[in-house]
């Protein structure tokens, strides 16, 4: 029987790994996921609310006292705080970046297309772009599907890296794996160097290094002899790869048992409480046993909800209501990328104060199930969930592990 | 109970094509991009060249051909894609379309080779440390000289049970619960010691262990695209063994790979959907998950005694390292969690840990293919490397292939659990002894 | 008005549909010089939006023996003329439990009276051929249906008339008719792109513009009572069938299932709508299509759905009717309105040498081109006999690579496979390499959209919707076309709204999840502008 027992592996489930571990050392601690979460499909930046003018914390401390049922809320006022230093921390050991240390402020970074993205904590690659008023030279590498510079802005040039002819399309991991290797960086900077022209910073598409990065990205600015920073591209995410990688090794180094690739599909109850989870695994069902466990499956998106041509929404595993619109017509707005976002960001499962997930009586369905991430219900005035992905995923992450280790 | 979730709809291998985002997830985790120029990744020729086969036609993507087979796409797709078995299915119709590979045909068919090479052990496992013979196989046959061979037990494990059974005197009346165990071909012909030990293992814990007459699980055959083949030797294993699991007596094996065809790849794969395969696959349980098992209903006897108290060669190997496990994909597959890892975890003084590698690159007959040979230890490299700056000369692993070749590839001896555990218990078998 | 351009011709033609191109190429190899002129792109009209069937007439075989006399004919020449645009995949008529089994013997009648060939598939064999067909079906006939690019047969024609001197201006619409002494003399045409006007003098007019022939009939002060019948399809996910399965029953919603490619199509419905460019695709429908599929394959509804669009028939509505025609009001079922076509002179109203071809469906293109040709040509004096029925079509070149398009499932595959390289696919879901899309490009000249490529080429048609391709192909549109980045952006942007349109009524399940991923892709890793609000009302 596993102390902790957590259900998906995104920014919530994984980071819930980590800070249990950090709670209690001790603990026995299960993930179970079906597939890789969003890390992998994210910018690997965190966002914990993009629209902040002063000290963020104080920010979402406000958002949360407005929005008494946003999950911020609901994690409490001290969980993000908490959260973000902690995942510094760990963002230090596996040598990534990520620095939080209050009071934080939103930076400033830039898109592919030239836009200007606002996200509070940043891995080294991102870092470079924090100035303004810089005149960064944009690169990209001749023939690359995945990264235009003339899209970007002015300056820009085109070099060519040694890839050699690579008969199928180099995807952005593909990239990130030659910079891991010296001679290729040192390459790469002959050429941008010969044509820097007086640009106060470089530009790359995010893929400056997948094992290696601080050190591709400090050979590079020494050698460019200006501030190196990358943009983030089309899936895969490079950075958000990184990561993934560097908690997966930081886990399983720590006796954290990752099993992806299996969907739980029920939980299995015991009284008021769950005694643990059934896996669709091969063959025949899985039992797994667990003193408390935390759901982070995710959205509609991340597969923690379900959804279908009639207009229900349902969760997949415990049944639990979802708070949504039944007609299917007002789902999404007219425009994809309307500034108001789409009602179905908001859908989610509703949970009490102590991050439990609300059966259809409106009492928690189990004394030690507890929900964390974008599988909670965001309320429909708030900031837009996209504003606020990671801190979201952070604070309840940290909120949940540390309820979850400490009930009865 | 609490109400069950709607399992993902359309089940059937070629139609999860349908649930793809697009989301590269598995691109960037297939271990064999980033090693070749030659694969494009799970995605492109999975779901994405799905959309252009035609069921009636071969398939003319010939790239689908570099996949190892090796199931991490699948198990990292978070939308249900069966990647892996897409491919194996497009292979096998590839196979079909170029016609005959005797390479392919001999390595498809290492079940006969173990049996039928067991009288000749001697002179075969001279003929294969000799490198002119592995050279010309290569040239030949295009096997590659590079890839380890496990060497010929000169007996197989059922000769070893049939004496043992005979010499036993056996009580009339025997209550103890009955297990089956499956050896598969390997520990038959090549490492008879590890169904010694399971056997013994599992008597240790109060079973009476039946070895009923079984054939090779056919992965082999079917990684190599002879499905017709495959599916007779599937038939063969369902029917001689469904019947147990119906009753209720379990199936234990001790080959990862070949259980997990037995639990999955018979329907998914080869696309068998009788009761018999679905009754096998519900019944048949790697030894580690059904010891874990055991011991989760408290169940499992716990005389373990520390590594301290291991017979001397073994505890040297360990030294003071931790000890690496590798989960090999296949095992990955299973979806049950890691219990040989939970229980070398009571083993006292054990220390072992979970390796962040997702293949070791042999992936079953892929790697001991001339062509793909390199491939095979470029995949497996941030392994052996990791293995190398433990410093450990020891390490675990459940399958025999892939145990072979991180021995080979990392200088590390590397046991299935077992061996741990065997050990742990107090319990041994020789090697070469008969008896 | 001033007109920047004057163009001469003998007969100018309205409308790039197929009836149009078919008459652009009658004419242009009946030796008149011929202008056609198209508001948007050829084949944007129903023509593109169409289910995709190239019918055996079997449809109208007990209640519109006309139009199944007129399809069958042409379907053979179809098969005959224009090879490359057809995926012969046979058609099948099959009665499952709901449908009456009264109406196998007229319908059998109806097709031997008209020549349709039938042939009895046994059930057994039927599943064999379609293991997804519901097995509950309790008669299957074979027919002679096939699929037809309709794109790619609209393209052929109009090669095929450039090639004889005939001329086509896209982006040109009709604006005005030009009358003189009770005879129409040209018209003036504006250039959608660049705001400028064009005058075209011609001696005779065909307005051949499908569901707008009301309104360009009303240029020339005709009065043509047009029944806009809208029809919403849905492309699933999965190619459940290889055949073309029809419901062998009184003709109604859904019961037509088509392969198409690497989907397969459901339609359609029928509703009379006031406008011929009502286009909305209700929530219901799509529900109504699905639960149609359901009843020819069981699991129909467990694929992704992954487009919907929507056409509306440029159904005549004679003020006399014909035996066994209805009367139609807007939101009733068009269905019992003739398929057959007519041809009508506008000289009662002062526009002699103007004449509209109205009705008919896309199968019998070539007919009502003939048809509207012989009477073109008799208002001109012109002699020249029908050669389009002999004259095999050529395969669209301008793409390079011996046509666009191929008519197996597995060739785009096969072609990337057998490249010397395999790199630079831009549109990965539909394979589409950086090269197609540049040649797109350049043949289309200034002004081409991602969404005119989308057209030519599939782009962004896949399950993907765009969410990978989009960004990649307004990076080699900028870069080929030498566009400002806020115009390649602004393109983008643009491409993204259009395909949601179409995505947006799809949006539950994986579909939903997709757009959702889609959506993170946009918004979070590129930060497109968000689009002003006011744009809407433009488009
Ligand atoms: C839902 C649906 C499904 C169908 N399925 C089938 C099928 O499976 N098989 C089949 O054979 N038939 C089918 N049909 C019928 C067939 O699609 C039409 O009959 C045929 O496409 C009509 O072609 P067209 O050229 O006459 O009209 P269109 O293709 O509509 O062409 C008219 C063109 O005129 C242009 N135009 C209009 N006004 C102006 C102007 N002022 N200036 C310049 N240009 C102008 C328009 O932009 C348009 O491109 C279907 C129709 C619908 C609606
Ligand atoms: S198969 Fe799965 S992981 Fe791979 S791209 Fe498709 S959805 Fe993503
Ligand atoms: S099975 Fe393994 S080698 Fe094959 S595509 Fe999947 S991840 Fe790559
Ligand atoms: S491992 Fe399985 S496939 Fe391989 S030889 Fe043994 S039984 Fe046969």
């Amino acid at each position: 029987m596993d102390d902790l027992l957590i259900i998906g592996a995104g920014w919530a489930g994984l980071s819930a790994a980590a800070f249990a571990l950090h709670l209690k050392p001790k603990a026995k601690i299960r993930v179970i996921a079906q597939g890789i979460g969003s890390l992998v499909v994210t910018p690997g930046w965190l966002s914990l609310l993009d629209s902040a003018q002063g000290e963020v914390l104080a920010a979402v401390r406000d958002l949360a006292a407005r929005h008494p049922d946003h999950p911020y809320a609901l994690a409490g006022a001290e969980a993000l705080e908490r959260a973000v230093r902690l995942f510094a921390q760990i963002g230090a050991e596996i040598e990534l970046g990520y620095q939080a240390e209050p009071p934080l402020y939103n930076k400033r970074v830039f898109t592919a297309l030239g836009s200007l993205q606002t996200p509070a904590i940043l891995p080294y690659g991102y870092q470079g772009a924090a100035q303004a008023g810089e005149r960064p030279l944009f690169v990209g590498f001749e023939g690359w599907r995945d990264y235009y510079p003339s899209l970007s802005g002015e300056p820009h040039v085109l070099i060519a890296p040694p890839i050699g002819a690579r008969p199928w399309d180099l995807t952005p991991t593909d990239y990130a794996r030659h910079f891991d290797q010296p001679p290729f960086r040192a390459e790469v900077a002959r050429q941008v160097k010969a044509r820097l022209n007086g640009a106060t910073s470089v530009a790359f598409p995010a893929v400056l290094g997948l094992e290696h990065h601080a050190e591709t990205v400090q050979s590079l600015q020494d050698r460019l002899g200006v501030p190196v920073f990358e943009l983030p591209t089309l899936p895969p995410s490079v950075p958000g790869a990184r990561l993934y990688n560097k908690l997966r090794r930081y886990l399983l180094d720590r006796g954290v048992r990752l099993q992806i690739g299996h969907p739980v599909v029920r939980g299995v109850r015991e009284g008021k409480r769950l005694a643990g989870v059934e896996v669709a695994a091969a063959g025949k069902p899985q039992f797994f046993g667990a003193r408390a466990v935390i759901l982070a499956t995710g959205n509609l998106y991340g597969g923690g909800l379900f959804s279908d041509d009639s207009g229900r929404v349902w969760e997949g595993i415990f049944d639990l209501p979802v708070q949504h619109n039944s007609d299917r017509q007002t789902w999404f707005s007219a425009r994809m990328l309307a500034a108001e976002g789409h009602a179905v960001h908001r859908f989610g499962i509703r949970a009490d104060a102590q991050l439990k997930p609300l059966a259809a009586e409106g009492a928690p369905l189990a004394e030690n199930l507890f929900a964390a991430g974008h599988i909670l219900a965001q309320p429909s005035e708030s900031p837009s969930p996209f504003e606020t992905a990671e801190g979201v995923a952070l604070a309840t992450a940290y909120r949940a592990a540390q309820l979850a280790l400490t009930q009865p | 109970m609490i109400e069950p979730r709607e399992l993902p709809y359309l089940q059937e291998t070629p139609f999860t094509a349908d649930h793809c985002l697009k989301c590269n997830i598995c691109t960037q985790a297939c271990p064999v991009v980033p090693v070749t120029d030659l694969f494009p990744g799970p995605k492109t020729v999975g779901p994405q060249a799905q959309r252009f086969r035609d069921p009636d036609l071969p398939s003319p993507d010939q790239s689908v051909d570099y996949c190892s087979g090796c199931g991490i796409c699948t198990l990292v797709c978070p939308h249900g894609v069966r990647v892996m078995e897409i491919n194996t299915q497009a292979k096998a119709k590839l196979a079909e379309a170029k016609g005959f590979s005797l390479r392919n045909w001999i390595l498809g068919h290492n079940a006969w080779w173990g049996v039928l090479g067991t009288p000749f052990a001697p002179l075969l496992n001279w003929a294969f440390r000799f490198k002119p013979f592995r050279w010309l196989a290569e040239k030949t046959l295009g096997i590659s000289a590079r890839a380890a061979f496990p060497t010929w037990a000169g007996y197989t494990f059922r000769s070893w049970w049939r004496k043992r059974e005979k010499k036993r005197a056996q009580p009339a009346e025997d209550a103890r619960p009955v297990v089956v165990y499956y050896h598969g071909c390997s520990t038959n012909s090549y490492e008879p010691r590890i169904g010694k030990l399971a056997v013994q293992i599992l008597e240790h814990n109060g079973f009476r262990v039946i070895v009923p007459p079984q054939a090779c699980c056919g992965l082999p055959l079917q990684s190599n695209g002879m499905f017709a083949e495959a599916r007779r030797f599937a038939r063969k294993n369902t029917s001689a063994l469904a019947d147990y699991a119906r009753r209720g007596i379990p199936i234990v094996g001790t080959a990862g790979s070949c259980i997990m065809a037995l639990k999955g790849d018979y329907e998914h794969i080869l696309g068998l959907h009788d009761d018999d395969t679905r009754a096998l696959a519900g019944g048949i349980y790697d030894i580690s998950e059904f010891l874990w098992g055991l011991h989760q209903q408290g169940k499992l006897k716990t005389d373990f005694r520390p590594v301290s108290a291991f017979p001397p060669e073994l505890r040297a190997l360990i030294g003071d390292s931790i000890v690496p496990y590798h989960a090999p994909c296949q095992l990955k597959a299973h979806g049950m969690g890691r219990p040989a890892l939970d229980l070398l975890d009571l083993i006292p003084e054990l220390r072992v840990v979970e390796m962040d590698a997702d293949c070791c690159g042999i992936a079953g007959t892929y790697g001991y293919k001339a062509e793909k040979r390199q491939i095979a230890e470029d995949v497996g490299a941030p392994l052996f490397r990791r293995i190398r700056e433990i410093g450990a000369r020891l390490a675990v692993c459940d399958t025999e292939t892939c145990r072979w070749h991180i021995a080979q590839m990392s200088g590390a001896r590397v046991v299935h659990p077992v061996e741990l555990l065997a050990s742990a218990y107090g319990i041994t078998a020789d090697e070469r002894a008969m008896i | 008005m001033q007109a920047e351009t004057t163009l001469n011709c003998d007969v100018l033609v309205i409308g790039g549909g197929a009836t149009g191109a078919g008459v652009l190429f009658d004419l242009a190899q009946r030796g008149l010089r011929v202008i056609l002129a198209e508001q948007n792109d050829v084949a944007t009209g129903t023509s593109g939006r169409y289910h995709g069937l190239l019918h055996s007439g079997g449809r109208y075989a007990v209640r519109d023996p006309e139009s199944a006399r007129e399809c069958i004919e042409e379907n053979w020449i179809v098969r005959r003329i224009a090879p490359h645009t057809i995926e012969d995949t046979g058609g099948w008529f099959a009665a499952f439990p709901p449908d009456d089994p009264a109406y196998i013997p007229l319908w059998l009648e109806g097709c031997k009276a008209v020549g349709i060939p039938t042939e009895p598939v046994p059930l057994a064999q039927a599943l064999r051929e379609e293991p997804h067909l519901n097995p509950q079906a309790y008669a299957i006939y074979r027919v002679p249906d096939a699929a037809c690019d309709s794109f790619e047969l609209i393209h052929s024609l109009v090669e095929a008339a450039a090639a004889l001197g005939g001329v086509t201006l896209t982006y040109h619409r009709v604006c005005a008719i030009e009358k003189h002494g009770g005879k129409v003399i040209g018209a003036l045409l504006q250039n959608r792109r660049t705001g400028g006007y064009v005058r075209v003098h011609a001696h005779a007019i065909v307005n051949a513009a499908g569901p707008w022939a009301g309104e360009v009939a009303k240029l020339a002060g005709a009065d043509i009572h047009m029944t806009h019948d809208r029809g919403v399809m849905v492309a699933m996910n999965v190619r459940w069938v290889n055949t073309i399965i029809n419901r062998l029953a009184t003709p109604d919603d859904g019961d037509i299932l088509v392969p198409v490619g690497t989907v397969c199509v459901i339609g359609t419905t029928s509703v009379v709508v006031e406008r011929p460019d009502d286009l909305d695709i209700p929530a219901r429908e799509i529900t109504q299509m699905l639960d149609a599929g359901e009843v020819m394959i069981p699991n129909f509804r467990k694929a992704r759905a992954l487009r919907a669009w929507a056409g509306v028939r440029p159904l005549y509505d004679p003020p006399q009717k014909r035996a066994g025609e209805a009367e139609g009001g807007v939101g009733e079922d068009g269905r019992f309105i003739t398929r057959s076509f007519r041809a009508l002179s506008h000289a009662d109203v002062g526009a002699a040498g103007m004449l509209s071809i109205v009705g008919g469906k896309l199968t019998t293109y070539r007919q009502m081109a003939e048809k509207i040709s012989d009477e073109v040509c008799a208002y001109l004096g012109v002699s020249a006999p029908c050669r389009t029925a002999q004259t095999p079509l050529p395969k669209p070149t301008w793409l390079g690579n011996g046509g666009r398009k191929l008519h197996a499932l597995t060739h785009r595959l096969h072609q990337l496979e057998h490249a010397p390289t395999h790199n630079n696919l831009i549109c990965e879901c539909e394979i589409i390499t950086r090269d197609q899309l540049e040649t797109a490009i350049r043949a289309s000249g200034e002004g081409v959209s991602l969404d005119d490529l989308r057209r030519d080429l599939r782009l962004g048609m896949g399950p993907c919707q765009a969410g990978f391709c989009g960004y990649r192909a307004a990076g080699v549109l900028g870069e080929t076309a030498h566009l400002p980045p806020a115009d390649s952006i602004a393109a983008l942007a643009t491409f993204i709204e259009e395909r949601f349109r179409g995505n947006r009524p799809l949006l539950w399940g994986h579909q939903l999840r997709q757009a959702l991923l889609d959506e993170l892709i946009y918004r979070r890793a590129l930060g497109v502008p968000t689009p002003q609000p006011e744009a809407h009302a433009a488009d």
